[in-house]
């Protein structure tokens, strides 16, 4: 226990820092009760980066492609006073006619009116200013913004600020506040991608969620946050804006539930042994012996902290490293959660399949019922094989 | 032989020119706003077209600086198409205007180091007093409660400080005032080559009005959907901006009037002030 730099900033030392944004807490919910991802995510370690480095292939997660796509769409949307965004809002939201109070927050333009200010003094501003804006919708909400562009909000995530940035803030005079957020990957015939759309979902829960605690520090009540949230999208293969609506209470109730127990991130990383750290990333243009030297020691750091792998890991960056690992030891996490699940608590391969085969005693009660349904798995799949042949 | 017909040619065009030029003369001396207008316009084509015929018969004569495809200067750009939106406009719906209705491109990148120009220019007509002001600066639009720059919006110089300021519902009461503006123009300009991109502009623009049905933006339709949402919102707008207008002249000076003010260290307070 130190004073000055905690578990997790010792843990991360020189290795570069990703702050946390909406998308990283979301992977939270991804990757339940997972202690690596965890502790990495509370230390702010650059994941992307960590992930390229242990498996050898350096590569940028996101296109710049798709980035420009991104951004282009998102002006789109915005452009002429929120245009698109107000009729989407009436549609959708029912916002009335005179519900067209705007206001941005956006780093660029609140630049204009304060120069200097930037990096986390800026992020500050502006959730201070979202704060006030938040508080003018309780107290006069006649004359309070109805639309917000780019509000930011606070979350604890493990001891760390994050801060968060909403594409929208929508807030009906009579009603409440919805999170408006604008992505473009395309909605064809009435669909959208189901992974990138539950991807959104969970990602707005976090909005919502960070919106709700504001509520409270605020004095009012969390429900002011409607949980009913507006994706906008482009419709088909065009640049047409289309929206959907969809209830996320779930996931914020299951997000409230994760960050509850984020604050063990620290616990983790007091228990694993002492000096265990990840090492300095490499500079551009390192030789491979140095990425090689790096990728080891990164490596056996992480090996320190216990990780939970299941079928929410594909979108982590370290996939591929839990994955070899889980196979190397032979778990059955590695054949999937439904396998991992009717294994119980036999985690390795080896011993179910003996359990299985009747060339194991059960040790116990628990071992015993997963011993008799993994006998009947295998009746059945002689049955099938004997069948067959 | 075709550069005796493009000598030719060019005989005519800079006569055509030098007549237009000696119209321009009478026209702004005699105060003929609209006629001058029309002529500055004519001229500029000419110029364009004189360019062309000079540089095609001898390309080793070095063009001026710029091409052909904007040989109207930006400002002058941004100036008419503010006059035509009517309304304070951002740099996205300058440029769809320009590229619409005179079918030129106006580089979006070079409107921040334009406002900069402007404001030095009109500080220095300022400090000179022999040094005459232009008739019009584009301006930035400004906050309705700090009178800060909105980013991205431009104003002229010329309207009432009351059009100039940005007040909460301002945004969408200038876009449909703007988009009327459009439709309007839409409609003179019926039968020329313009006609079908502005069209095209104010259906895209009025599909986001409540009553206009999608790709079904015909001017009238869009007008007047746009005139019923005006009729539940601009009074607000109005009685908003005209009070901070009041205030803004009672508080500001010529200059931050004009190109607005900046909010300097709010974080030189005491230390410790929040949490």
């Amino acid at each position: 226990m130190t004073n000055a730099p905690g578990p997790l900033e010792s843990f991360r030392g020189e290795f570069p820092r990703q702050p946390l944004n909406a998308r990283r807490v979301a992977g939270a919910l991804e990757a339940p009760g997972c202690q690596r991802r965890t502790a990495l995510d509370a230390a702010a370690v650059n994941l992307d980066k960590l992930g390229s480095l242990i498996s050898g292939t350096p590569t940028d997660r996101q296109s710049p492609f798709a980035l420009t796509r991104g951004n282009q769409f998102e002006q789109q949307v915005v452009a002429n006073g929120m245009a698109e965004i107000v009729s989407l809002a009436r549609r959708h939201l029912n916002l009335e006619i005179p519900e067209v109070r705007q206001h941005d927050l956006s780093a660029s333009a609140l630049q204009e009116a304060y120069p200097g200010v930037t990096g986390t003094k800026m992020n500050e501003l502006r959730a201070r200013l979202t704060r006030q804006r938040a508080e003018e919708m309780l107290a006069d909400p006649a004359h309070a913004y109805n639309l917000i562009r780019h509000a930011m909000t606070r979350l604890d995530f493990g001891g760390e600020t994050v801060y968060l940035e909403q594409d929208v803030l929508a807030f009906a005079i009579g009603g409440r506040i919805h999170v408006v957020e604008i992505k473009s990957y395309p909605r064809i015939d009435g669909r959208a991608d189901p992974t990138k759309a539950s991807a959104t979902v969970r990602q707005t829960a976090v909005y919502a969620l960070s919106l709700q605690q504001l509520m409270l520090e605020i004095g009012a009540q969390p429900d002011v946050v409607n949980t009913t949230t507006m994706i906008v999208l482009p419709e088909n293969l065009s640049f047409r804006p289309t929206a959907v609506t969809i209830d996320i209470d779930m996931y914020v109730r299951r997000l409230r539930r994760q960050l509850a127990s984020v604050p063990r991130a620290a616990e983790i990383l007091d228990a694993i042994p002492a000096g265990t750290r990840l090492p300095a990333h490499p500079p551009n243009g390192a030789g491979a012996d140095e990425l090689a030297a790096a990728g080891t020691a990164a490596r056996e750091a992480l090996a320190a902290l216990p990780p939970r792998f299941t079928d929410g890991c594909v979108s982590c960056p370290l996939f591929h490293h839990c994955r070899d690992e889980a196979e190397l030891h032979r778990s059955t996490a590695r054949l999937g959660s439904a396998v991992a699940g009717a294994c119980g608590n036999v985690t390795d391969i080896a011993a179910a399949i003996d359990l299985a085969e009747g060339r194991r005693e059960p040790a116990d009660a628990s071992e015993a019922a997963v011993a008799a349904t993994l006998a009947r798995g295998a009746a059945a799949a002689r049955l099938a094989a004997g069948g067959l042949a | 032989m075709a550069s005796m017909e493009s000598a030719q040619e060019l005989i005519e065009v800079v006569t055509a020119l030098r007549s237009a030029n000696d119209a321009l003369i009478k026209a702004t001396t005699s105060g003929d706003v609209v006629e001058a207008t029309r002529l500055l316009q004519d001229v500029a084509v000419l110029e364009r077209r004189r360019n062309r015929l000079v540089h095609k018969s001898s390309p080793e004569i070095a063009r001026t600086t710029s091409s052909y495809e904007s040989s109207i200067p930006l400002r002058d750009q941004v100036i008419q198409a503010l006059q035509l939106t009517g309304r304070p406009s951002s740099a996205r719906l300058v440029s769809d205007v320009t590229k619409s209705r005179w079918a030129e491109r106006v580089d979006t990148a070079k409107l921040s180091s334009l406002r900069r120009d402007e404001a030095r220019s009109w500080r220095r007509s300022q400090e000179l007093p022999g040094r005459q002001a232009r008739d019009v600066y584009v301006v930035p639009a400004l906050t309705y409660d700090r009178f800060t720059p909105v980013r991205g919006t431009i104003a002229l110089s010329t309207w009432p400080t009351s059009l100039r300021l940005i007040a909460p519902l301002s945004p969408r009461v200038d876009m449909l005032h703007s988009t009327v503006a459009l439709a309007e123009e839409a409609s003179a300009v019926a039968g020329t080559n313009y006609e079908s991109p502005m069209m095209r502009l104010v259906a895209r623009l009025g599909a986001t009005i409540p009553g206009v049905k999608p790709f079904g933006g015909e001017p009238h339709a869009v007008i007047e959907a746009a005139r019923a949402e005006l009729r539940e919102i601009e009074e607000t707008d109005e009685l908003e901006r005209s009070e901070a207008a009041e205030r803004a002249h009672a508080q500001l000076d010529a200059e931050v009037l004009l190109f607005g003010t900046q909010i300097r260290t709010v974080t030189s307070r005491v230390a410790g002030g929040s949490g």
